[in-house]
C-alpha cells in the first residue's frame, strides 16, 4: 500500500452511510473524500457536516477529483449503480451494496463485541464493588493495581490516593508491617497457591486499626509466572468486639456468682469449725448440709462456666508437656478414699512409666476426675480402672468400671448437656449433667476423640485419645510464638538447645534404659535452672529444647553454663563409665535477628561442645 | 508475736471472712478495700504476707503488684492471690505471686497455704 491514505466517498447516508463514517472517520488508512446523499437530513449528512466533511446531493462532482480512490455505494439503488459503473473514472474502484453491506455487518458486529466486553468490565467491576469484602490485588513491587469500593470504604481512602502506593508501608500498623511482608515474599516467591486465613489489622486514614481476616492467593499470568498477588479481606472489628464483650460477660457472671457464694461458703464453715460459739449435734448436721448444698452450687456455676466458654468457643487451653501416667496416679489417689469407703477396687494400669503429652494439666485432670466420679457413682460392687497407653502418635487413656452400665439407646446422647441418665443418685457427689459434655469439649479442644462402650448390667468403659507431640514441631511452634510475643512486647528471647551428640554409641555401651534414664537427668537439671511457668524444657531422643521468653541472651548463656555445670557434677556421682559428648547451643533475640530460621540457624552455628 | 497478714479485697464481705478465719488461727489481719489503700497500708504497717484479690476496680490486681515490686520498701513481701477468676495457673508467670486460691475457698486450706509462706 502506498504511504498517502485511500480517498473514498460514501454514497449514501442512512445508517448504514452513517456507520461507514464512524468507521472511517480519523483514521490513519482511509480518508473521507465526501459524503453525498439526495435527502438533506439524512443522519449520515448531518454527522458528516458536524464533522467537517463535504457533503453533496450529486456524486458527479467529486468524480472529477483526481485524488478520489473509491466510492462505497450503500444506496442499494439499481439505476445509481448502473450509472456509477458507466460514468466513473476507470482508477476509481467501486464498491457495491453487496460488499458495503458486509462491511456494514463486520462493523456492527465489532460495536457488539466491543459493547459486551464493555458490559463485562462493568458486571466486573460492579461485583468487586458490592462485595462485602476487601478486594485488592497487590504487584510483585508490593504496589496496590486494583482495589474495590469497599476496599477503599474501610480503608477511608479514595481509589486514586490507594492504587500504585506501597500496600504494606502505607495501610498497615508498623508493629506487623515485617511480618505481613515476609508472608507476601513466601506467597510470591515459594509459589504457595494460598495462604491459610489470617488477621491482621489495617491502618485507615483516620490512624484507626481495624482488624481484617484476610485470605490471599498469588496471582499468575497465561504462561503460570507469579505476578502478585490478590487478597481478599473481611473486615472482622464488630465481631471481634463482640467475642470481647461475651469474654467480659462470662468473666463478670463468674465474678459474680462465685463471690457471695464465698462468703456464704466461709460463714457457714467458720459456725461448723466452732469459730462463732457452740453449736448443737442437730445444728450442725443442718449446717453440713448447708455446706454440702454449697459446694453443689459451686459445681454447678464451674461447670456451666466452663460449658458456656466451650460454646462460646472461648474456652482456653493452657499447653505444656504433661506426664500423663503421672497425672493418672495423682487422680486415682485422690479417689483412693472414696473408693475405700465404698468397697470398691481402684486400679491403675500404665504402658509405660512416664507418657508425655502436650496438653492443659488441669483440663486433662479435669476429664480424669469427671470419668472417675462417674464411675464412682454407677458402681456399687466390683472395681473401675484407669489405663493409660502409649500409641505410636497418640495417647488412649480409659476408664472402665463394673457398674450398672449404659443401655444403648442411650449411648448416643450419653455427652450431650444435662442427660442424666437417672436421677436415682448412687453414692458421692451429685452431678451437674454437665460432666461429659465437657469432657468431650476439653478433649475436642485438644484435638482428641472421646467414646463410650458399655453393656447394662456389665459396666462401661469411657475412652479418650490425646495426640502426642514431636518434640521438633513443638519446640518450633514455641519458637514462632515466643519470638512474636518478643517483638510486639519489644521483650528479649532466647533459647537454648543441649545434645547429647553421641547418644547411639552410648546406647550401645550401657543400654538403652540407663541412657534414657541419662537424658531425663539432664532434663531435670535443666528444668532445675529454669523459672517454673514461664520457660520451657522440650525434651527430645538425645536433646533438651529450652525456650527462655523475656531472657537475654547474656543470660541464657549463664544458664547454659550453670546447666552444664550440674550435668558434670551429676555425672561425676554417677559413673557411668562412659564419654559422653554435650554440645550445648545458645540464641538470642534481638541479638540474632527476629526470625524463627535466624535463631535456629544462629542456634546451630553458636555451638559448645563438651567431653564429659 | 503473731504474724500479720494484709487482706486486699473490693469485697467487704470476702474481707470479714477472712479475717474471721485468720483470726481464729491467732494471726493479726489488716484490711483494705482497694489497691491505693492496700499499697499504703502494705508501705505503713509492713505486714508479713498480703492475700490479694484480682478482680478490682480502680487499681487491679495486677497493677497492685507491679507497684508493689517497684518499691524497695515492700517488695520482698509474698503474695497470696485469692480471686474468683478461673484459669490462674498464669499468675505463677507473675513474680512476687506465691500461690493461689480460688474463690470460693476452703478455709482450712486458705489457712494451710498461707501457712507454707510464713
Amino acid at each position: 500500500m502506498e504511504d498517502r491514505k485511500i480517498n473514498i466517498l460514501i454514497l449514501g447516508a442512512n445508517k448504514r452511510g452513517k456507520a461507514l463514517i464512524d468507521l472511517f472517520y480519523g483514521s490513519r488508512i482511509v480518508s473521507i473524500l465526501g459524503v453525498v446523499d439526495i435527502n438533506a437530513d439524512a443522519p449520515g449528512i448531518k454527522l458528516a457536516k458536524e464533522r467537517g466533511i463535504s457533503t453533496s446531493n450529486d456524486y458527479k462532482e467529486f468524480l472529477s477529483k483526481k485524488e478520489l480512490d473509491a466510492i462505497i455505494d450503500v444506496t442499494g439503488i439499481h439505476a445509481v449503480q448502473e450509472e456509477l459503473f458507466r460514468i466513473k473514472p476507470i482508477k476509481v474502484e467501486v464498491i457495491g451494496a453487496y460488499i458495503a453491506n458486509l462491511m456494514w455487518e463486520l462493523i456492527e458486529e465489532r460495536r457488539r463485541i466491543e459493547e459486551e466486553l464493555r458490559g463485562q468490565e462493568d458486571r466486573a467491576q460492579k461485583y468487586l464493588d458490592i462485595a462485602g469484602v476487601i478486594i485488592v490485588a497487590i504487584d510483585m513491587d508490593q504496589r496496590v493495581s486494583l482495589i474495590n469500593r469497599k476496599g477503599c470504604q474501610i480503608l477511608g481512602y479514595k481509589e486514586d490516593e490507594i492504587i500504585g502506593k506501597n500496600w504494606f508501608d502505607n495501610f498497615f500498623p508498623e508493629i506487623i508491617r515485617e511480618e505481613v511482608k515476609t508472608g507476601f515474599g513466601k506467597l510470591i516467591n515459594a509459589g504457595i497457591e494460598s495462604s491459610e486465613y489470617l488477621e491482621y489489622p489495617v491502618l485507615t486514614k483516620k490512624g484507626e486499626e481495624k482488624i481484617i481476616a484476610w485470605h490471599n492467593v498469588a496471582l499468575k499470568d497465561e504462561e503460570g509466572k507469579i505476578v502478585g498477588v490478590l487478597s481478599s479481606g473481611e473486615d472482622i472489628t464488630t465481631r471481634r468486639r463482640l467475642d470481647q464483650l461475651k469474654d467480659e460477660f462470662l468473666s463478670t457472671v463468674s465474678h459474680e456468682l462465685r463471690t457471695p457464694l464465698t462468703t456464704i461458703r466461709e460463714v457457714v464453715s467458720q459456725v461448723l469449725d466452732g469459730i462463732l460459739g457452740d453449736t448443737t449435734k442437730e445444728q450442725r448436721d443442718f449446717l453440713s448440709m448447708c455446706l454440702e448444698d454449697v459446694d453443689r452450687l459451686t459445681r454447678i456455676v464451674n461447670d456451666l462456666l466452663d460449658i458456656s466458654k466451650i460454646e462460646a468457643k472461648k474456652f482456653e487451653i493452657k499447653r505444656e508437656i504433661v506426664d500423663i501416667a503421672g497425672l493418672a496416679k495423682g487422680v486415682l489417689s485422690a479417689f483412693l478414699p472414696r473408693a475405700k469407703e465404698n468397697r470398691l477396687g481402684l486400679k491403675l494400669s500404665l504402658s509405660k512409666k512416664v507418657i508425655d503429652v502436650y496438653a492443659d494439666r488441669d483440663n486433662v485432670t479435669q476429664v480424669f476426675t469427671n470419668l472417675v466420679g462417674n464411675a464412682m457413682k454407677f458402681t456399687s460392687a466390683g472395681s473401675i480402672e484407669i489405663c493409660v497407653v502409649d500409641k505410636e502418635d497418640w495417647v488412649e487413656c480409659s476408664v472402665s468400671d463394673t457398674g450398672r452400665g449404659i443401655a444403648e439407646e442411650y449411648l448416643p446422647k450419653i455427652f450431650d448437656k444435662f442427660q442424666q441418665l437417672d436421677r436415682v443418685y448412687g453414692p458421692g457427689q451429685k452431678g451437674t449433667g454437665l460432666g461429659l459434655s465437657i469432657v468431650k469439649g476439653i478433649i475436642e479442644l485438644h484435638k482428641g476423640k472421646v467414646w463410650v462402650t458399655s453393656k447394662l448390667n456389665e459396666g462401661s468403659k469411657f475412652t479418650f485419645t490425646l495426640p502426642k507431640y514431636k518434640p521438633n514441631e513443638l519446640f518450633k511452634e514455641y519458637l514462632i510464638d515466643g519470638l512474636k510475643e518478643a517483638r510486639k512486647m519489644k521483650r528479649p528471647f532466647s533459647i537454648l538447645v543441649f545434645d547429647i551428640t553421641n547418644f547411639d554409641a552410648i546406647q550401645e555401651e550401657i543400654g538403652i534404659e540407663r541412657i534414657t534414664c541419662l537424658v531425663q537427668s539432664l532434663e531435670e537439671l535443666v528444668k532445675n535452672n529454669l523459672r517454673k511457668g514461664i520457660d520451657v524444657a522440650i525434651k527430645d531422643k538425645q536433646a533438651i529444647l529450652v525456650v527462655l521468653p523475656g531472657t537475654q541472651k547474656k543470660n541464657a548463656s549463664i544458664i547454659k553454663k550453670r546447666v552444664q555445670q550440674s550435668f558434670r557434677d551429676y555425672l561425676s556421682k554417677e559413673k557411668l563409665g562412659v564419654g559422653i559428648a554435650l554440645l550445648s547451643k545458645v540464641a538470642g533475640f534481638p541479638e540474632d535477628g527476629s526470625k524463627y530460621e535466624n535463631l535456629f540457624a544462629v542456634a546451630k552455628s553458636n555451638e559448645e561442645m563438651m567431653m564429659l | 508475736m503473731s504474724k500479720r497478714i494484709l487482706v486486699v479485697d473490693d469485697e467487704p464481705d470476702i474481707v470479714e471472712v477472712v479475717r474471721l478465719r485468720l483470726e481464729a488461727n491467732n494471726y493479726e489481719v489488716i484490711a483494705a478495700y482497694d489497691g491505693e489503700e492496700g499499697l499504703r497500708k502494705a508501705r505503713n504497717e509492713q505486714p508479713d504476707l498480703i492475700i490479694l484479690d484480682i478482680l478490682m476496680p480502680e487499681m487491679d490486681g495486677y497493677t497492685f503488684v507491679r507497684e508493689l515490686k517497684a518499691d524497695e520498701s515492700i517488695k520482698d513481701i509474698p503474695i497470696v492471690v485469692l480471686t474468683a477468676k478461673d484459669k490462674m495457673r498464669d499468675l505463677f508467670a507473675i513474680e512476687g505471686i506465691k500461690d493461689y486460691i480460688v474463690k470460693p475457698f476452703k478455709g482450712e486450706e486458705l489457712v494451710k497455704i498461707i501457712g507454707k509462706y510464713l
